[in-house]
């Protein structure tokens, strides 16, 4: 569903990303795991289209994210972490929006699922300016799955959701997957990570360290060393030599 | 784009430096009448900015001043001093421009270039007091400073143009000299107010810089006793900045506190009627928008912004309205009133509207990130932002020309020249804006040397932009004269002078606005969100 091969992103000099590549298929939610300035954020937003890739072929459902970016952009939904809504508009005509540039079918009875689902119901006709953080998030996601992308990506998801938010999402999140979608998660919450992911891959500097399954993971670098968690195996990884197992395919 | 604003700082730099060598330098007399009368007016143009449009935030930072500085370990104090110090360097280098120009006439240079940082830092913090105190201003109490304002801003341009409009309307000569002539009157009308208590109040600190400014001799005790009283002046200035900071923040927090027990209470004894309520407010049905290719949705969007600030919208837009539509009070024949009232809408289109009118990509900087995940295309994207200022200018011209047809009906030619030409110049004028704008973006209360250097540049593209458009018009006057003589009828329709004239005027500005358009295409197809604007 979702491919990476051979990803790299410069700015000038600077490399963020370095070669990364993985594959993400129907029903799997790959946890996208690595201390900051990894290039996580670069790796999700040049997927979404909002930047182009300086190496590398990046696909959703076979369509290239640069030469059919609006084919990507139908199937795919982004969440970043710092949600970027329009202060004029109102919960509602944020979900019009919407569902007019998706050409969302029934988006009358998909947004009442979803506000009502997120606990919006009572603020569908409060400006987003007047929303707090955690209700900004919660609209950002309620337009991220109103035209039920086959493809999802969730850049620090859980910031600013209250209890019952996190776990409304997280079961959203497990939903989608099992009715086919791909999930990337972005995060530094490696208990949510452990969680909710079926895959994980770590980068550190740009590059790839480790990308598998949680049984795969344990597998490398709990040989040498009795790892058990994978705050534990994070550190480990992040710590050893790149490229553990640069490409292997999540799929 | 480095050569670009090389080359133009260069014509900026090079007409400055033109008008310094050739010019005669004026006398301290002068100087001290029209100094205090300059700075007072940019000290009021900031009151009738902010009475215009509330400022988004009290304090505007960027994105990396807000995660570094107000995120950091500071106090807002401390903030607060970071962004007086950003503020006095850009007050610095204005003044060290200002001085560079004014070299020929000031007496002692050092004492007016320290007269004018001065000077210019009182009315930076004044700005700032302004923009804190209206940012978090009740509804009520900025409706009453709007009402003040423009009240009086009204009051004075109306009695100035009752006062000249007799005089206009017998001047024989063109309207475009009577217009300037018009506002040499105007100008002078207002001026008289500072003969008035108010405007001796306004413009007294700025008399005490412009003794500073303007000192023949610095080692007097009359120079050091007129610095020590500005000095005094700037640091008041800076106490008042820190102060209405500080009582604002203490409101805010009284103001959710005494709002915190209601809202208590209502969650102990009323749940269902706050349950009852919030079902009530529920609508199952969205606000239905047409997609129309990606564009439908942009412009629906951009639309509920401009609605949002109609009243302020329908002032900006009357002034040039007024202006534009002075030929009308001049005996001239239909035909030259419509020609001089259309020439004022491209003029006045160029120069106030777009600054008016940021209903585009100038005012989403923080929300391009949401725009370029959209599955729209590019194209539909920039024609979709385009729109709103662009059809919001077709109706203001529109509004004016009828207004003109109706009062003195011109031709159907005339009128039909217009309508096809006016809609591509809107289109061209507002693709540069917004080319400009992601070539090198901005927020919209940004400050700063950048934007202070970016505005004299793009300010300085302008003027050689419409000087070289005015040199293009005259020669295809002529070339058209000279084909339409020639050609004899063999042209059809185009044998008469103006169909050909505004054919061709119509082909280059429809071509500009093609080549345009599709280099904001580009630039936004290559912008890049994630970088941060130059502070």
């Amino acid at each position: 569903m979702i491919s990476v091969d051979d990803f790299h992103k410069a700015y000038g000099e600077t490399v963020a990303v370095s070669g990364i590549s993985f594959d993400v298929a129907a029903g799997e939610i790959l946890g996208l795991v690595g201390p900051n300035g990894a290039g996580k954020t670069t790796t999700l937003k040049t997927l979404s289209g909002v930047i182009s890739p300086t190496r590398g072929r990046l696909t959703v459902q076979g369509f290239d994210v640069e030469r059919d970016a609006v084919e990507v952009k139908r199937r795919l939904a982004y969440v970043p972490d710092d949600p970027q809504l329009f202060p004029d508009l109102s919960v509602d005509q944020h979900l019009a929006f919407t569902a007019a540039a998706y050409e969302v079918d029934g988006a009358d009875r998909r947004a009442t699922q979803l506000v009502e689902l997120f606990e919006l119901a009572a603020k569908r006709n409060t400006p987003a300016r007047d929303l707090s953080r955690g209700m900004r998030q919660k609209l950002a996601i309620c337009c991220a799955l109103l035209h039920d992308p086959v493809a999802l990506l969730f850049d620090e998801p859980l910031t600013g959701l209250d209890p019952r938010g996190i776990r409304m999402l997280k079961e959203e999140i497990c939903r989608r997957a099992e009715q086919g979608a791909a999930v990337i998660v972005s995060s530094h919450l490696l208990a949510m990570v452990e969680d909710i992911c079926t895959h994980v891959l770590i980068i550190d500097a740009g590059r790839p360290r480790f990308c598998g399954t949680f049984a795969e993971l344990k597998e490398t670098f709990g040989s040498s060393q009795p790892a058990t968690s994978l705050e534990q195996i994070f550190f480990l990884a992040t710590e050893a030599t790149p490229a553990v197992a640069a490409t292997a395919s999540v799929g | 784009m480095s050569i670009t604003a090389l080359v133009l700082a260069i014509v900026w730099l090079g007409q400055s430096v033109v008008s310094m060598v050739l010019r005669d330098p004026y006398s301290i007399e002068t100087l001290r009448r029209w100094v205090p009368l300059t700075l007072t007016a940019y000290f009021l143009w900031h009151l009738v900015k902010v009475a215009w449009k509330r400022p988004e935030e009290a304090i505007a930072w960027s994105a990396a001043e807000r995660a570094m500085i107000c995120g950091g370990p500071f106090s807002r104090q401390e903030a607060l001093t970071y962004r007086l110090t950003t503020v006095m360097t850009a007050a610095i280098f204005k003044a060290l421009l200002a001085s560079l120009l004014l070299f020929p006439d000031l007496p002692v240079w050092p004492a007016g270039f320290l007269g004018l940082v001065l000077a210019l830092a009182f009315i930076e913090l004044w700005r700032m007091t302004l923009e804190i105190a209206t940012h978090r201003a009740s509804a009520r109490a900025y409706l009453w400073l709007r009402v003040s304002v423009f009240g009086a801003a009204g009051a004075i341009i109306l009695s100035a143009l009752v006062t000249v409009g007799n005089t206009f309307s017998t001047m024989d000569e063109s309207p475009g000299v009577a217009t300037i002539q018009l506002l040499r009157h105007l100008f002078l009308a207002t001026t008289e107010l500072r003969q008035t208590w108010i405007g001796g109040v306004c413009e007294a600190p700025f008399a005490t810089f412009a003794q500073v400014i303007t000192a023949s001799h610095v080692f007097s005790g009359e120079f050091i006793g007129w610095l020590l009283l500005a000095s005094l002046l700037v640091v008041t200035m800076a106490w008042v900045v820190f102060e209405i900071d500080r009582r604002s923040f203490a409101a805010i927090v009284r103001a959710e506190r005494a709002g915190y027990q209601p809202s208590k209470s209502l969650n102990h004894f009323s749940l269902n009627r706050v349950a009852g309520d919030s079902s009530r407010r529920i609508s199952s049905r969205l606000p239905r928008v047409l997609r129309l290719g990606g564009m439908g949705p942009i412009v629906w969007r951009q639309m509920i912004g401009a609605s949002r600030h109609k009243i302020g919208l329908l002032i900006a837009l009357t002034l040039p309205a007024l202006l534009a539509m002075l030929p009308l009070l001049q005996p001239l024949s239909p035909a030259s009133t419509f020609i001089h009232v259309a020439g004022g809408l491209v003029f006045y289109s160029f120069l106030l509207l777009p600054a008016a009118l940021k209903f585009d990509f100038r005012r989403d900087y923080d929300r391009l990130v949401a725009l370029k995940m959209l599955p729209i295309s590019p194209s539909s994207t920039v024609f979709g932002q385009l729109a709103t200022p662009v059809l919001l200018t077709g109706l203001f011209q529109l509004s004016v020309l009828t207004i003109t047809m109706i009062v003195r009906p011109a031709p159907v030619g005339y009128v039909l020249g217009a309508i096809v030409l006016l809609p591509l110049l809107n289109v061209l004028i507002f693709s540069v804006e917004n080319l400009l704008f992601l070539v090198s973006p901005y927020r919209l209360n940004q400050e700063g040397i950048t934007v202070f250097i970016r505005t004299i540049l793009v300010f300085t593209a302008k003027g050689v932009f419409f000087m070289l458009a005015l040199v293009g018009l005259f020669v295809w006057w002529h070339i058209a004269g000279h084909m339409s003589q020639r050609m004899d009828g063999r042209l059809g329709v185009f044998a008469d002078f103006a169909p050909l004239f505004i054919f061709g005027i119509w082909i280059v500005v429809g071509m500009a606005a093609f080549i345009f358009t599709r280099l904001l295409v580009g630039a936004y197809r290559r912008y890049d969100p994630s970088l941060d604007a130059a502070g």
